[in-house]
């Protein structure tokens, strides 16, 4: 076994970078080298932690590395990403998804603003008045660039009008045409009136005005005979007036009835005067607009429409000022409600300024932010709304482009991911109201005309909501058919790591930090390896990167540097770990001042130190627990305390009935076990989950049974399955540092160490003062693959393998073992002596009394 | 209209008159030179005979069939019509700070109809409501109020804008009186035209001085004008006044009635 122990730079480093499966290490300093292991024996140091040999980064400081386009290790996700691209058919949007941290969004950034800069740039949209049916306003589509000269050129159409058409309707040829047209009709009624005056007169009648109409009245020397006047006329003379009177009567009849008719046809050719005035000043304005936008037949469409209804509705521009002025309204808010509102262009979207296809973050994806809005404007007290007021959603914006949004938010804002999905099934943007889309309300609004929809949606997620949404929701699996899954951890291979120096030169470029030495790269590659619980691999989470860079740039800053260097990363590091290690530092104290019991030192029977793993948010530490065990007769069981008062979790209850599979598999093959074992982590005042204490348990419930103690300077971790081999657990790090920090405190012996799968070697990236404690011989890391192996450590006792009758030599542990269970059947076969009087106990294994 | 302070205004409404907007414009003569208002409403005597009558119909223009018209119905419109223009009265009276009456005239449109009525000038409201379209029926007021014994003012046309105040001085008139009336009725923005029928440089030199007493702070112009009539209705015509202010005894000359029958401004006749 030799131990590499250089990082080129002469320091007192421990460098490897790989552990091979055989036991071997590899160190890639450039000085061959291999380090070997054996189970049940300590580790060499140079495994405990494999630092990055600085020495093999050729480069001084990352100013001098090129940039990194995209991530190291992601291409997985790279290649669905570009295949989601790609493909221009319907369904084929990209769902990101991978932990937190690991680059998402910055990779999906830098895909799709090199692809949207190679796609040609989206149509302008607008909404303009649909004349026929204002409530279904009518989308135009428009290239590049010619969505806001429409509009500018429509308002500049608009206020021209509003001088040039008044102007028009002051002029003199104007007035006289319409005065020769009021005289013609005016003398119609005059005609008609006078000449049945005439005849009336002739008759001595007169046409008199009541006060709602006319009547006709026999007269004398100009006034209406009295009616006993006219009663003593001779009869003859009164048919002849009541005759006179009645076929004038009919006659005025006839002329009323003609009236309406004579109205109807003076309006008309009022009306068309105006149309002849009006259309002289439209047609003239607007053959400009034509002009510029001959290209665009749906535009010209448009200008026909609009030219139709100016020529109709010439009036507004004449009553405008009379409007304004009666509302009492503030200019601005006149101007908004002015009638010819429905000549103006609403421009949806302007990608004047887009270079290539857009690409568009939505932050807040609600229903209404991803559709468009209809808003409202209070008009005295009532709330109105038009074309004007139909406001763009992100997918209109994003139409021709692509759409990014974070899936959580999508599913948790209002409607967003029923209306995503609506809008993908369709093909099209409907602008419609929320209230309209729940029928909440009835009143009359906007139905703008849909807008097609071709873009790509990029949703960006945990993993969980994508399994979740592939499982539950049928839609998605249709709308979403590219998987792009993010890697939250990269192998650490030579290439790998010069990548990963790139990576973090690129990083602190972005973040405009100070450049990185080569040692502060070594430093964080390690603490790479560290975040991702494997020395053969690196964390791909930048973002813990890019902060622990910004932090340990901070520290340059205070200190006036121009380089970041191993010191800075080494004191974010730290600091970083002292920010959140509180309650890790309240638990040691408490150790410390033996409140809660871990011995260090010593020899118990049925005792031994467990590891576990808290994680508080991001932050997870080890620590310590004394798992105790007591054997009594019983009827074979293994009773988990825990599990007992509901503290253990499922996974814990598994480990602890392995117990019993592994117990009664090797001592239990010839009779019963007739013992009762309980089992509990002392002093632990919340549930456990996880079966990484399982080997620990066994181990205390063997010295349990054969009341053999166990030395209290080491302590355990590792699962077993039921032929006693031991199998890897999480968190190994964590946990050896956990007793480590204990034993540190009170007195490094070298007799204390920590026993661990052997499975879990690879994963070792300790703390560098663990390792350094290790390579001065003052703690031990041991792995192993057996329980035998761990009990012998443990117990000083050899375990004894068995003869071919199955029995294990004198004066080896499982022998005792074996031992005692024989002493427990026999016991438990022999009858009860009977006392006079004395009460029969309860349950038929006999004696309860503790072992 | 020797004193040239107005203290009481009369103003005289018909069944066929646009009550509103009559009692709105004689409320703000009132107001402006603090005069009372006092509200006539004028039943014509021959629509009550004709009610009477065995045959009496009337005919209505959103009907256009002949429906029979009683004296109870002629009652009825009559009595809503006064109270139509009474409540007018008083609610323009209290919004601009006057004193104000009413009364009620029945009576056949002769010269001595609106005799009693006590005003320093009686507005008669001589545009009638239009029938149809533009088409009027002539107004009986008109014609009653030329033989009022005050100063009257005879409105012909809808409010208009500031304009010319067209005062005609003929040989006989009393031209003081008519020249300070017409001085008075004109509004700050008007333009004041005085015509003179005949009249020579020196009539033009006193009138100017008579004006200037009078004090006028306006423009006044001075023009000596034809005697033919009918040239002066073409000219008057032509002028488009707001007001043709002329002495009231010469409108007993069937030439100024002639003038009267043939220009459609409004009119003061004074007295």
């Amino acid at each position: 076994m030799s131990v590499e122990r250089t990082d080129g730079k002469g320091e007192p480093r421990l460098a490897a970078d790989s552990v091979k499966p055989s036991g071997e290490l590899a160190v890639s300093s450039g000085q061959a080298a291999s380090v070997e292991w054996s189970a049940a024996q300590p580790l060499p140091p140079a495994i405990l932690r494999r630092c990055c040999n600085s020495g093999d980064l050729a480069f001084a400081t990352t100013d001098e590395l090129p940039e990194l386009a995209g991530l190291v290790g992601q291409e997985r996700a790279v290649d669905a990403i570009q295949l989601g691209i790609a493909m221009h058919r319907r369904g084929f949007n990209i769902f990101a998804f991978g932990p937190g941290g690991t680059g998402k969004h910055t990779l999906i950034q830098d895909l799709l603003e090199r692809q949207a800069a190679a796609e040609p740039t989206p149509p302008d949209w607008c909404y303009v008045n649909n004349f026929a049916d204002p409530r279904r306003p009518r989308c135009l589509k428009l290239p590049t660039g010619r969505a806001v000269p429409l509009r500018d050129a429509m308002k500049r159409l608009v206020t021209e009008l509003r001088v040039a058409l008044p102007a028009a309707f002051e002029r003199e040829e104007y007035r006289a045409r319409r005065e020769v047209i009021d005289q013609q009709f005016k003398h119609r009624h005059e005609e008609a009136f006078g000449a049945l005056q005439k005849k009336a007169e002739e008759k001595s009648v007169a046409l008199l005005r009541t006060p709602v109409g006319l009547a006709l009245a026999p007269v004398r020397k100009g006034e209406v005979i009295p009616p006993d006047e006219f009663n003593k006329l001779p009869a003859p003379e009164r048919q002849r007036v009541t005759a006179d009177i009645e076929a004038l009567q009919t006659e005025l009849e006839a002329v009323i009835r003609r009236i309406p008719e004579w109205e109807r046809e003076h309006r008309e050719v009022v009306r068309q005067l105006n149309r002849d005035t009006t259309a002289v000043v439209v047609s003239h304005l607007l053959q400009e607009i034509r002009t510029a936008f001959a290209d665009l037949p749906e535009v010209l469409t448009h200008l026909d429409q609009v030219e139709h209804d100016i020529l109709e509705h010439a009036d507004d521009f004449m009553t405008e000022g009379r409007t304004e002025g009666a509302a009492g309204v503030p200019a601005a808010a006149a101007d908004e409600t002015a009638p010819f509102r429905r000549y103006q262009v609403n421009v949806l979207v302007d990608n004047t300024s887009c270079k290539g296809a857009p690409i568009v973050y939505e932050d807040h994806p609600t229903h209404q932010n991803l559709v468009g809005r209809i808003e409202h404007i209070a008009r005295f007290g009532t709330l109105m709304t038009d074309f004007n007021l139909v406001v763009a959603g992100a997918l209109h914006k994003a139409n021709g482009g692509y759409l990014v949004v974070d899936a959580r938010r999508v599913l948790t804002a209002n409607f967003g991911w029923e209306s995503l999905k609506q809008a993908l099934r369709s093909g099209e943007i409907r602008t419609v109201s929320l209230e309209q889309l729940l029928s909440l309300a009835s009143t009359v609004s906007l139905d703008p005309e849909p807008i097609p929809l071709d873009l790509k949606v990029v949703l960006v997620g945990p993993p969980l909501l994508y399994y979740l949404l592939s499982e539950l929701d049928p839609d998605f699996v249709e709308h979403f058919k590219i998987a792009a899954e993010f890697d939250d951890r990269i192998d650490r291979t030579p290439e790998n790591i010069g990548l990963y120096a790139r990576l973090i030169a690129s990083a602190a470029r972005r973040a405009k930090l100070h450049p990185l030495d080569r040692g502060a790269v070594a430093r964080v590659i390690d603490e790479a390896a560290r975040m991702s619980g494997d020395a053969a691999k690196l964390s791909a989470q930048l973002r813990n990167l890019t902060d622990l860079l910004q932090e340990a740039d901070h520290l340059v800053g205070t200190k006036g540097g121009a380089v970041i260097g191993t010191a800075e990363v080494e004191a974010a590091v730290s600091a970083r770990r002292r920010r959140s290690d509180r309650i890790y530092r309240r638990l040691q104290e408490e150790i410390a001042r033996n409140t809660l019991r871990i011995e260090t030192d010593g020899e118990r029977v049925g005792q031994v130190n467990g590891l576990s793993v808290i994680s508080l948010g991001a932050v997870s530490f080890g620590h310590p627990s004394r798992i105790t065990a007591r054997v009594r007769l019983g009827k074979g069981e293994v009773i988990d305390i825990e599990r007992e008062v509901a503290l253990g979790g499922p996974i814990h209850s598994k480990g602890v009935m392995i117990l019993a599979g592994f117990l009664g598999g090797r001592f239990g093959r010839e009779g019963p076990l007739s013992l009762t074992v309980s089992l509990v982590f002392e002093q632990s005042y919340g549930g456990v989950e996880g079966d990484s204490a399982s080997a620990a348990e066994l181990f205390t419930l063997l010295s349990a049974l054969s009341e053999t103690p166990i030395r209290q300077s080491f302590a355990v971790t590792g699962s077993i399955d039921q032929h006693g081999r031991i199998q890897a657990i999480g968190g190994v790090n964590e946990k050896i540092e956990g007793f480590f920090d204990v034993c540190k405190t009170r007195g490094l012996t070298g007799a204390q160490g920590v026993l661990i799968p052997a499975s879990n070697v690879q994963h070792l990236m300790l703390r560098q003062d663990v390792a350094e404690a290790a390579l001065a011989g003052r703690f031990r890391v041991i792995p192993i693959e057996t329980v035998d192996q761990g009990m012998e450590l443990l117990t000083g006792l050899s375990s004894g393998t068995p003869d071919q009758a199955g029995q294990y030599p004198e004066s080896t542990l499982n022998r005792r073992v074996a031992v005692r269970l024989a002493t427990l059947a026999r016991r438990a076969a022999a009858p009860v002596p009977s006392r006079p009087g004395s009460r029969r106990r309860r349950g038929s294994g006999g004696k309860q009394t503790d072992e | 209209m020797n004193d040239p302070k107005v203290r009481r205004i009369a103003i005289a409404c018909d069944a066929a008159c646009d009550i509103r907007v009559a009692v709105g414009e004689a409320a703000a003569l009132a107001e402006r030179w603090k005069a009372s208002l006092h509200g006539v409403f004028f039943e014509d005597e021959n629509l009550h005979r004709l009610a009477a009558l065995p045959f009496g119909r009337q005919m209505t223009l959103s009907s256009a069939v002949s429906e029979s018209f009683s004296s109870a119905e002629l009652e009825k419109l009559s009595s809503a019509l006064s109270a139509s223009m009474r409540r007018e009265l008083s609610e323009v009276a209290a919004q601009r700070g006057l004193e104000w009456s009413f009364g009620v005239v029945r009576d056949l449109p002769s010269a001595t109809a609106l005799a009693e009525i006590e005003a320093d000038i009686l507005v008669v409201d001589a545009a009638p409501r239009p029938f149809s379209g533009s088409w009027r029926p002539h107004s009986s007021l008109g014609a009653l109020s030329e033989g009022h014994a005050r100063t009257t003012l005879i409105r012909r046309q809808k409010p208009t804008k500031p304009g010319t105040v067209l005062i005609l001085l003929g040989e006989q008139a009393d031209r003081e009186n008519a020249l300070a009336s017409g001085l008075l009725m004109a509004g700050s923005e008007d333009e004041i035209l005085v015509l003179v029928r005949g009249g020579s440089p020196e009539d033009i030199s006193s009138l100017k001085e008579l004006a200037a007493r009078l004090g006028f702070p306006g423009k006044i112009r001075f023009e000596v004008t034809t005697r033919d009539n009918s040239s002066l209705v073409r000219q008057i015509e032509g002028l488009k006044p707001v007001l043709l202010v002329l002495d009231g005894r010469e409108v007993a000359d069937p030439a100024r009635r002639d003038l009267l029958a043939n220009t459609q401004c409004d009119v003061l006749l004074v007295r």
